[in-house]
């Protein structure tokens, strides 16, 4: 029956039929693949073959690099809130040596939650576990962390188990260059192989990262696909001068951002030695920290 | 207050939200602004490519004698005119920077930047290049305010 006047009555029929409308849509539709976040109207988009160079660039230099040193600021998303920033300066040798430290950052509302934190993983060294000691903790008292200590053996750490991997989106197997930029390949690479998952990079151009001169692209991406795409929106800078990723950010179809690295001092092959993959290195704190 | 007057309330709200996000498009569409500042290791990274380089040969595609004092033959000229180009954005005197993102100078990828400058100067709109892969100046374009082309210089 239709409603000729605009009574209580009939504004409550109205929304009843709203809410069995939505139910129907949300649960009753059949499960499609989500496709990529549409690209803004006002976006230039690139040609993904020009893409394509942009990752054959940095393959080729990555090719060139035996070790780098490099400061993150890394910035999160976990149950639903962005984290505070951390500043993470990183050694990195191959074939595979890492060592991190959570350094003060620089302005003061951006306080390091992990501060003076340091580890050191080596593949084939520690049996393959993280050496680390643990630095301030923001997010808890002081006498957790310290009593954690007695509980955990933070000198071997599985790189994939709980405590490691704890608010982390990447274990640290992830950490070096080239497999971001092998990351980066495969989303452009599949978007290349398969067009009907409607990959669109879009031309973002210039930015000054943290005095990195860097031209940016963002992939709008089919987020369902993550062993191809990683998710539904990744932006990626790339620095001019070392031809590394100068900033990632990551984001969901919403539009939250759940990643956001970005890059300060990138300094390819400076020579590290394979002491400083050590704890005993005269320049680390492990031996305080123990 | 009755449903007769919630209804056209909430119809106003979501006309309201939806001109709103129609028009939040149009906006962001304007060409994106660059501080000098952060143009600078832009400029210093494409300087210390020529210094490194062996000269490369420029292709002079069009050159109008009124422009400045500079070799069109020469790049490590070329540069030291973008940059003087450029400075012109640091005093503030109506010289903007610009991001011209992305462009493919032949079948290299470039990162693009330019500058706007006053209607009366005698080049108005200025776009260079710099080689993703070397670093090289690879394009320079000068256009006058009706948009013709006075300048216009690649690498070879």
């Amino acid at each position: 029956m239709r409603c000729k006047v605009l009574n209580h009555r009939c504004v409550n029929r109205f929304f009843a039929t709203f809410l069995l409308l939505l139910f129907a849509v949300t649960f009753l539709s059949p499960q499609v693949a989500r496709s990529a976040p549409e690209v803004p109207e006002d976006a230039e988009v690139l040609d993904i073959k020009d893409a394509l160079k942009l990752v054959e660039i940095m393959e080729n230099r990555w090719d060139q690099v035996d070790g780098y040193t490099v400061i993150t600021y890394k910035q999160e998303r976990h149950g639903g809130e962005l984290m505070n920033r951390e500043r993470i300066f990183t050694k990195f040798k191959r074939p595979f040596s890492v060592y991190m430290e959570w350094i003060e950052d620089a302005p003061p509302e951006h306080k390091n939650p992990n501060l003076g934190q340091e580890m050191i993983y080596e593949k084939g060294w520690n049996n393959n576990t993280i050496y680390a000691h643990l630095g301030e903790r923001s997010y808890f008292p002081n006498w957790v962390t310290s009593a954690s200590s007695w509980i955990i053996d933070y000198t071997a750490l599985e790189p994939d188990g709980r405590v490691a991997t704890m608010y982390q989106r990447h274990t640290i197997d992830e950490i070096p260059f080239g497999e971001t930029i092998e990351r980066i390949a495969t989303a452009v690479r599949g978007g290349i192989e398969n067009p009907e998952d409607d990959v669109t990079f879009v031309n973002r151009g210039y930015r000054n990262v943290f005095g990195s001169p860097s031209g940016c692209i963002e992939g709008y991406l089919p987020g369902d696909k993550r062993e191809i795409y990683y998710d539904d929106r990744v932006l990626v800078c790339v620095d001019l001068q070392s031809k590394m990723p100068s900033q990632i950010v990551v984001r969901n179809g919403e539009g939250q951002v759940l990643e956001n690295y970005r890059m300060e001092d990138i300094n390819l092959n400076p020579g590290l030695e394979q002491e400083e993959f050590r704890p005993d290195y005269p320049e680390y704190n492990f031996e305080q920290g123990e | 207050m009755t449903t007769t007057r919630i209804i056209p309330a909430l119809s106003l709200s979501l006309l309201l939200v939806v001109g709103l996000m129609v028009a939040a498009p149009v906006q962001a569409a304007e060409g994106k602004q660059i501080s000098y500042e952060d143009v600078v290791p832009y400029l210093t990274t494409m300087e210390e490519a020529v210094e490194a380089s062996e000269s490369p040969s420029v292709n002079v595609m069009q050159h109008d004698d009124s422009l400045g004092d500079f070799d069109p033959d020469e790049l490590s000229s070329l540069v030291e005119y973008v940059k003087e180009l450029a400075e012109e954005a640091e005093d503030s005197n109506g010289t903007t920077i610009v991001d011209r993102k992305f462009q493919m100078v032949g079948e290299r990828l470039s990162v693009c930047l330019g500058t706007e400058h006053g209607q009366n100067s005698t080049v108005v709109s200025t776009t260079f290049c710099q080689d993703l892969e070397n670093n090289l100046l690879n394009r320079v374009l000068l256009e006058d305010a009706d948009g013709n082309e006075l300048g216009r210089y690649e690498l070879n």
